[in-house]
């Protein structure tokens, strides 16, 4: 290849006349030497890796591009070794910002007029939106797996991701089966410790005895049936986080251990004479008063500062009904893969009662609504007749009433709306009759499309 | 002091987040030995920052450095200097001798992330004047494990 002088291109001038050219385009676009050093950088190259030409030009390429494949895969070296072009690989920059930027790049080689390679082009455009969108698109209503449009959710949903990076300890409040755990692993999942462990605690599920063992780890012939050592839930948290569900069910004596870890991270192991250290971060859960057991001394005021640094609470099931249909089709969709069925939706009067449940267990009581029903319905619309008798108007009475020919004809047609995804012509296609007839009969059924993903309240 | 510097080849890592190797290296007054190379790679945010912590590095000297690897680290409790570029052993010298300052060895358009300071960006601790100690063993880069 042939070869400019490294010192000469140091020195290049940020000025070249193709610049103008350069800086009409969209696409961030920078050239190198065969030294790789950086002979032109247009404007758009400016703007996404937030590096004005004039520091650009004459520097290496990775020390401006500074991509994530500069060092193990690096595009340019490998056109410059194969001579092939490469088209929209995909990497993300860090730009001057320390901003992750998601990037689409292509190369090619740069020849003299004797076709000798004197260097290479890269084209690099910025994926942000795009992948912004497409976040914003399957976020809407979805975080991690949590499902709601309802705005207190919302709220939570768009703090996740500062909570998350901020490493504080969380406190989430909530009613059991409100989705709590749903919301750590959130958390958890979108902060930098995302590739550690998370961890579950249940305080409650445990006598103190075992919990401090469970937590803290043993060595072995610290008691009777400690034959070997076993590490505790903070140790194999380290890196990543541990969630402590329950924690006003801890007694006061483990609640002055865990304030203890929380301040500094250090603990000793039952048995153990050297202290150890954990770099776990901690999200608490409760679904109990702790202001109250702060009052009446049953939950020690210390450890409830120490984790009350950032609260969230979630609302319970019956103050975010307009979350009931989409959580519906969710376990139906999960039921589906796990059972291997094709049931389809629920009819109109299904909804219509799972919509004025109180759902005292929360989302787990409905998603239990749901698996029951699987139990009898195989495919098709889940009809009342499936459901718990205990949630049926009278007690059960009508889980054995025949169904009108009126619900019959709703169940029928609700169903095949769903499977043609509410196209009215193609419904009215189905069934051989006019579109306006059909209208006319989804209008006296009461039957309308559901609220989607996406659609607004 | 203890530096940790993520390096590739004969330089420092142009992007910290996904550097293959780091150079962990002994500053005492004005000196400098090489100790280990500690291969990174293959893991995340949280485990990498997990383990350069392990290594109770006085700071880390790297290249570019996205905020969320910087705030792993730093909520491991790791010093950082990033920004850097340049020969690693060059930049060691400038470290010992005191000429590590934020307008030499930065990346292009970096200059005042470095000046400034971000919550991220690590100060550098005195690492005192002086020369490199010629018989230093494990010097360079023969010197790594």
């Amino acid at each position: 290849m042939a070869s400019r002088d490294p010192k000469k291109s140091a020195h290049a001038s940020p000025e070249s006349p193709y610049d103008p050219i350069l800086d009409s385009i969209a696409e961030g676009v920078f050239t190198v030497d065969s030294d790789w050093r950086i002979q032109s950088f247009n404007r758009a190259a400016e703007r996404i890796t937030k590096t004005p030409r004039g520091e650009a030009i004459g520097r290496p390429c990775w020390e401006v591009f500074r991509a994530s494949i500069c060092e193990s895969a690096c595009a340019l070296r490998e056109t410059m070794a194969s001579g092939e072009r490469i088209v929209d690989r995909q990497a993300y920059i860090v730009n001057a910002d320390g901003d992750r930027v998601p990037i689409g790049l292509s190369t090619a080689l740069l020849r003299d007029e004797d076709g000798a390679i004197i260097g290479g082009v890269e084209t690099f455009r910025d994926l942000s939106v795009e992948e912004e969108l497409r976040r914003e698109l399957a976020g809407r209503i979805r975080f991690g797996d949590m499902i709601s449009k309802n705005h207190l959710v919302q709220e939570i949903f768009a703090l996740v991701p500062d909570i998350a990076e901020s490493g504080s300890t969380v406190l989430i409040r909530g009613d059991s089966g409100t989705g709590k755990e749903l919301l750590a692993r959130a958390i958890h999942e979108q902060s930098p410790r995302s590739d550690g462990p998370l961890i579950v605690v249940n305080c409650g599920a445990l006598p103190d005895t075992l919990l401090e063992s469970e937590l803290f780890g043993h060595l072995a012939g610290a008691f009777t049936d400690a034959t070997r050592d076993k590490p505790g839930r903070f140790e194999l948290a380290n890196g990543g986080t541990i969630f402590l569900d329950e924690i006003g069910d801890v007694s006061p004596a483990l609640q002055s251990r865990l304030l203890r870890v929380l301040q500094d991270g250090s603990y000793e192991p039952l048995g153990a004479v050297e202290t150890r250290h954990s770099d776990a971060r901690v999200i608490c859960a409760t679904n109990r008063d702790l202001d109250a057991m702060v009052e009446s001394g049953d939950f020690r005021r210390d450890l409830y500062y120490r984790i009350n640094v950032v609260t969230l609470e979630l609302p319970p099931l019956r103050e975010r009904r307009e979350d009931i249909p989409a959580l519906v089709k969710h376990f139906i969709e999960k039921f589906n893969r796990l059972r291997e069925k094709t049931v389809t939706g629920v009819s109109p009067r299904v909804m219509d009662i799972l919509m004025r449940h109180d759902y005292p267990g929360n989302i787990r009581e409905l998603e239990n609504i749901i698996e029951h029903a699987f139990v009898t319905c195989r495919s098709g619309v889940i009809r009342a007749r499936h459901l718990p008798t205990a949630l049926l108007p009278g007690g059960g009475s009508g889980s054995d009433k025949a169904p009108t020919l009126e619900e019959l004809e709703r169940d029928f047609l609700f169903a095949l709306m769903e499977r043609v995804e509410w196209d009215r012509a193609a419904a009215a296609h189905e069934l051989g009759i006019h579109r306006t007839t059909l209208w006319r009969r989804l209008k006296r059924l009461g039957i309308e499309a559901p609220a989607r993903e996406g659609e607004h309240d | 002091m203890r530096v940790g510097l993520t390096v590739w080849d004969t330089r420092i890592s142009p992007v910290a987040d996904t550097a293959t190797e780091l150079l962990v290296a002994q500053c005492d007054g004005t000196t400098w030995t090489t100790e280990r190379r500690v291969p990174l790679g293959g893991e995340g945010h949280g485990r990498m920052a997990g383990k350069i912590a392990g290594l109770e590095l006085d700071v880390l000297v790297c290249g570019a450095v996205s905020r969320r690897f910087g705030a792993a680290l730093e909520q491991s409790g790791v010093r950082v200097l990033p920004w850097v570029t340049g020969d690693w052993q060059d930049v060691l010298e400038a470290l010992v001798s005191g000429q590590l300052t934020p307008d030499r060895f930065v990346m292009a358009g970096c200059g005042r992330r470095r000046r400034g300071g971000g919550p991220r960006d690590g100060r550098q601790s005195g690492p005192g004047r002086g020369r490199r100690n010629g018989a230093g063993q494990g010097r360079g880069r023969g010197g790594g494990q």
